[in-house]
């Protein structure tokens, strides 16, 4: 079952980097894939949000580090790493989207909410099917089923962030002469 | 401290923050930062404003 898990989580990684190498492909070829161009405030803001985003995964590693040497597990490791990059990349794009940062100059934000809606149910069902089944948890720590699960909360969060962020700035567009 | 001066030789242009924005190449939220001084721009981007809006350097940015 965990070979299988494991092999199943392997294939799936491969099948989506391979759904974006096409992808990418597919833009080239019609010429619709745009450089991810920032001005110089975004690019300012963007820094600001890596080093949040650094800073948040050195403080989580060195949380996990200590909580292990004291035999407290609560998760496996790869479930531990998959925590801490999550951490790191959700203080990043919240850094980001706060300082309208997060989208290039030429970038939709329907697209980025079509794709964010996607990934968030593409995790949320394995997630909560991992609930249902309750393979979340083995031997009473996090297994990584679990990682779909905040994968798809992750996902919705940023979504929310991002459309609580552009219904703010919306109205504040509207507002100016 | 809010920079008045580009936001009204923006309005004596008709221009909205969007079109300056598009004129300069940065985004609407720049132009905004800037004109409440939330943001200070680099001289190549306050050149690239000046020359779009018809203005000097010490016309829309000089402190007094």
């Amino acid at each position: 079952m965990n070979e299988e898990y494991n092999l199943g989580m392997a294939g799936g990684i491969f099948f989506a980097l391979l759904i974006v190498m096409i992808w990418r492909i597919i833009q080239h070829i019609r010429g619709t894939d745009t450089k991810q161009e920032y001005d110089e405030r975004q690019q300012f803001a963007r820094g600001i949000a890596y080093r949040n985003g650094f800073h948040c995964l050195g403080t989580y590693l060195v949380l996990y580090g200590v909580l292990d040497l004291f035999g407290i597990s609560l998760c496996e490791t790869y479930v531990g790493m998959m925590i801490g990059i999550m951490l790191g990349a959700l203080v990043f794009a919240v850094t980001a989207i706060r300082h309208d940062a997060y989208l290039a100059l030429h970038d939709k934000g329907v697209k980025m909410t079509r794709l964010g809606l996607l990934l968030a149910a593409a995790n949320l069902i394995p997630g909560i099917l991992a609930c249902i089944n309750g393979t979340i948890l083995r031997d009473g720590k996090l297994a990584a089923p679990s990682v779909s699960l905040m994968l798809g909360v992750l996902w919705l969060v940023l979504m929310v962030t991002y459309h609580t962020h552009e219904r703010s700035r919306a109205a504040e567009a509207q507002e100016e002469p | 401290m809010k920079n008045l001066r580009l936001k009204s030789a923006r309005a004596a242009k008709d221009l909205s923050q969007q079109a300056l924005a598009d004129a300069v190449g940065v985004s609407r939220q720049t132009i905004n930062a800037i004109e409440k001084g939330d943001y200070n721009p680099t001289i190549r981007l306050c050149l690239a404003i000046c020359h779009v809006l018809g203005k000097t350097l010490d016309e829309l940015f000089w402190e007094e």
